[in-house]
């Protein structure tokens, strides 16, 4: 693992004793949390479950029943309104043999009644430099992929965007001709665009969150290449959308399809 | 045999089973009525079944109880030309259609039930309901639309009281709405109203909101699915049902009924509208429980 020397440390020295009950380990997509979570699993060698797609309240109940220690993880970004408030017991009521350790994205898709219950450990930023680095350790034709520390905060970013390099030319290429071609598309076509893009991991298509960066990063290049007070203005509906879908639990779809829309009406 | 002898044999209680074809047409209401009266005639169980292979080969076993059950197959059609089925006992077939072969081999055992006509519901409805003024009950029989099964259901709740009881006991369930929730209307109507810009229906139900089964989400997600296929069919003279991946009948059902109320600009203006209210109510500026006003009154102000 690149980087988060002190929260490493800090597992190191990490008793069971000394374990918060519950914790929140707060960094982007791909940052290491899961990584951190096995570092703990190993350094107390306790058994360990991930819990996030098994929130009910029978399982909340068997928690209690257990009587040897146990950590659960549960991912905070993957889970309902609903599901959060079943466990907020498990937070409010610590018990002695569960430790409790979520991950997210951001404090602002969290409930601030679990917030303020959970010791907060924030994972650093990754620099451009530990990225490149990074990528000399894993890849052997590292230099090749350089490129892609223009669209990646996180190691785990970069080894999802090393997965789709042969695609990411067609990407750039589909965000290219949409900037030339969509102000006079059809309706019907332009709506299609989303049936390229995965909205919850699906399979053969291409992440959303990954397009819209490289929307984003398309679209300043043309601006640097391009006088074009059109294209600045798509850069900043290309903004919104990206800060836009950080919203928690957002229907990314509806907003990408909105988006669409202006962008057809402004490139018009 | 015809329905008279039918009633008449269970009024003499001498009716015997054999093999018998009830045969409705609009609804099985009264069949089910009559099957009830056998049963307590005979003392029998009934036993619903699936298939009549279900009864053709059942195996007898020593301790088996089921000999005595009256077996009632339901079904829309009745197509099991069986000859020998006409040797069965216990074993009555309730169904709407039969096939021409069917209705052939069986001719001596159908039962024909005719359509309950309105006299028919009135005086049933009157009959469970004695001690309850006529006037009040046509009311009611108004409000569930002449469904039987829902006047049925209405008045189990008036029949357990003793006829003095009964006019006081009605008067108050009135008064509490007990019998205001119901409606013939569903969110897809609520959907086609907004879609065909009829204010009228649209105000009716917009009335009848509470007894109509309308999550606001629910009618988002309706009018966004059909505003896109709108879009592509009334804005693209060329899309074809194949290239927006839905059936022919539904792309020509809705150019036909759905396409042409709303210019491109209020169309758009539609669809920016419901792909913005997740964001807007996610983000607190809007909540939920305004959400169907928000989409009728920004709709109607295009």
């Amino acid at each position: 693992m690149i980087g988060q020397h002190i929260l490493i440390n800090r597992i190191e020295n990490i008793t069971i004793d000394t374990l918060p009950r519950s914790l929140i380990l707060l960094g982007d997509v791909g940052s290491g949390r899961h990584t951190l979570f096995s570092l703990i699993k190993e350094r107390l060698n306790l058994p360990a479950f991930d819990i996030t797609k098994n929130i009910s309240k029978d399982n909340i109940d068997e928690i209690y029943l257990k009587v040897e220690p146990i950590l659960y993880l549960i991912d905070l970004d993957n889970i309902s309104i609903r599901e959060e408030n079943m466990i907020l017991k498990l937070v409010e009521e610590p018990l002695k043999n569960a430790y409790i350790i979520f991950i997210a994205k951001t404090k602002t898709t969290i409930l601030p009644t679990i917030l303020n219950r959970c010791q907060l450990w924030e994972l650093e930023k990754y620099s451009e430099e530990q990225l490149r680095y990074f990528l000399t350790t894993v890849f052997d034709n590292y230099p090749d992929y350089f490129n892609l520390v223009d669209f990646c905060t996180t190691p785990g970013q970069l080894i999802q965007m090393q997965k789709l390099n042969h695609n990411i030319n067609d990407i750039i290429n589909l965000c290219n001709k949409m900037i030339d071609y969509i102000g006079n598309a059809r309706f019907s076509n332009t709506l299609t665009l989303t049936n390229k893009l995965s909205f919850d991991s699906e399979a053969d298509k291409w992440d959303y969150d990954i397009f819209i960066k490289i929307f984003q990063y398309v679209i300043k290049e043309r601006i640097k290449k391009e006088d074009n007070i059109k294209l600045f203005n798509v850069y900043k509906v290309i903004n919104q959308l990206i800060r836009d879908s950080q919203i928690p639990h957002i229907n990314k779809k509806q907003l990408f399809e909105n988006c669409l829309f202006t962008l057809r009406c402004l490139l018009r | 045999m015809d329905i008279k002898k039918l009633k008449q044999l269970i009024e003499d209680k001498s009716i015997k089973i054999g093999f018998m074809i009830f045969k409705y047409s609009d609804n099985d209401f009264l069949p089910m009525q009559y099957l009830h009266e056998i049963k307590g005639i005979l003392n029998n169980e009934i036993r619903f079944i699936d298939n009549i292979k279900e009864v053709l080969n059942s195996t007898n076993f020593f301790f088996d109880d089921s000999e005595n059950d009256i077996n009632v197959l339901c079904c829309d059609t009745f197509s099991d030309n069986i000859s020998n089925l006409v040797n069965q006992n216990n074993l009555i077939v309730i169904c709407k259609k039969l096939d021409k072969e069917c209705e052939n081999i069986f001719k001596n055992n159908i039962i024909e039930f005719p359509k309950l006509e309105d006299w028919q519901i009135k005086d049933y409805v009157y009959s469970l309901a004695e001690g309850v003024p006529e006037k009040e009950l046509d009311k009611l029989i108004s409000i569930c639309n002449k469904n039987i099964y829902r006047l049925d259901k209405e008045l189990k709740k008036i029949k357990i009281f003793n006829e003095q009881e009964r006019k006081y006991t009605y008067a108050k369930f009135v008064d509490d709405g007990i019998f205001d929730d119901l409606s013939e209307h569903n969110i897809f109507d609520f959907c086609n109203a907004i879609f065909k810009k009829d204010v009228q229906s649209l105000s009716k139900l917009y009335a009848e909101l509470n007894k109509i089964d309308v999550e606001p989400l629910g009618l988002v997600k309706l009018l966004y699915d059909n505003l896109k296929v709108i879009i592509s069919i009334q804005l693209d003279p060329n899309t074809t049902a194949e290239s927006i991946g839905i059936a022919s009948n539904r792309f020509w059902a809705i150019k036909k009924n759905n396409c042409g109320f709303y210019t491109k600009e209020q169309l758009l203006l539609m669809f920016y509208l419901v792909t913005d209210i997740d964001r807007k109510l996610k983000t607190g500026q809007i909540s939920i429980d305004i959400i169907i006003d928000y989409i009728i009154t920004h709709i109607f102000s295009f």
